[in-house]
């Protein structure tokens, strides 16, 4: 396969699986519904997580991101947002070995499995951080949505 | 000899091609037939929604190869109608959403009658696309009916 067709193959395999991704994510999204609805979490917060995911110079900073955003709700006391990130940090992840997944179907050269943390993320970072701004889209799309109220 | 020809795995894509164009074409027709752009149309045109915003939603389906960002884009423009004049008003919007997840269904459909004709060239994710394709065309008549109405309304 020449590199084009094994690009456009690749970015195939990222709109699918994005796609896949869509229900969870927002699942996640809607287990926090009272969060949101009670305005604990905001749209600055949504539109936060969403830039850094979008522009971030690595995956790491986005995990940072969202680790530093419990850590200070935690301080505040504001427990049920800190496990409103800890649920988005496990999630992103999670991530990690999706990615790794995903490049071995597609044919990439993946690092083996047990290989160095550092060597994976050497390999793969650009693939994390691509999936990680897909996912975070989703969950703060729905996030964004407001339901109907019963 | 029964006289069958066996294709070639690229005759058996190219086939497959000009199959889906013309399933996907039936559809769409289909879709104008079942009125179900037509009435939300109707009802988005009743809002404050102008052009501007439903040829953005147009233009990001065609330009996309995920459903999810289209369906993403209608979930934050209905978040942030914080005063239901737009996309929020009336759960328009959400119907939208709802009309587009549907067409799953029917993309389904159509790779299954397809399968059975060009089996080994039907991909896993062909659904999926087949999906993107028939949301397409629905975005698409929704806009066109859109402006009509909004046309009309401002006679």
């Amino acid at each position: 396969m020449n590199e084009i067709a094994q690009q456009l193959a690749l970015r195939r395999r990222i709109a699918a699986w994005s796609d896949r991704q869509q229900k969870p994510a927002s699942a996640l999204a809607e287990q926090f519904r009272d969060l949101l609805e009670g305005r604990r979490i905001g749209n600055a917060q949504l539109s936060g997580l969403n830039n850094i995911a979008q522009s971030a110079p690595s995956f790491d900073t986005v995990k940072e991101f969202v680790r530093h955003q419990g850590e200070k709700a935690e301080r505040a006391g504001r427990f049920e947002v800190k496990e409103y990130w800890d649920a988005i940090e496990k999630a992103l992840a999670g991530l990690e070995e999706e990615a790794r997944k995903l490049a071995q179907e597609a044919g990439l050269p993946v690092p083996p499995k047990g290989s160095k943390p550092k060597e994976l993320r050497q390999a793969l970072d650009w693939l994390y951080q691509r999936l990680g701004q897909e996912y975070v889209q989703h969950f703060v799309a729905h996030s964004m949505l407001r339901l109907p109220r019963a | 000899m029964n006289g069958e020809t066996v294709l070639s795995g690229r005759d058996q894509r190219a086939l497959l091609r000009v199959a889906l164009r013309a399933s996907i074409a039936r559809a769409s027709d289909e879709q104008l037939e079942d009125a179900r752009p037509r009435v939300l149309a109707e009802r988005l045109a009743k809002t404050e929604l102008d052009n501007s915003q439903i040829r953005n939603l147009e233009n990001l389906a065609y330009t996309t190869d995920k459903i999810s960002d289209i369906t993403d884009l209608l979930k934050k423009l209905i978040g942030r109608d914080t005063r239901g004049r737009r996309w929020a008003k009336d759960n328009v919007g959400q119907e939208v959403i709802g009309a587009l997840e549907a067409l799953r269904t029917e993309a389904d459909r159509i790779v299954g009658e397809l399968r059975e004709r060009y089996g080994g060239a039907v991909d896993a994710d062909l659904p999926r696309r087949v999906h993107l394709d028939l949301c397409r065309e629905f975005v698409k008549h929704l806009t066109a009916e859109f402006m009509l109405r909004k046309r009309e309304d401002r006679r």
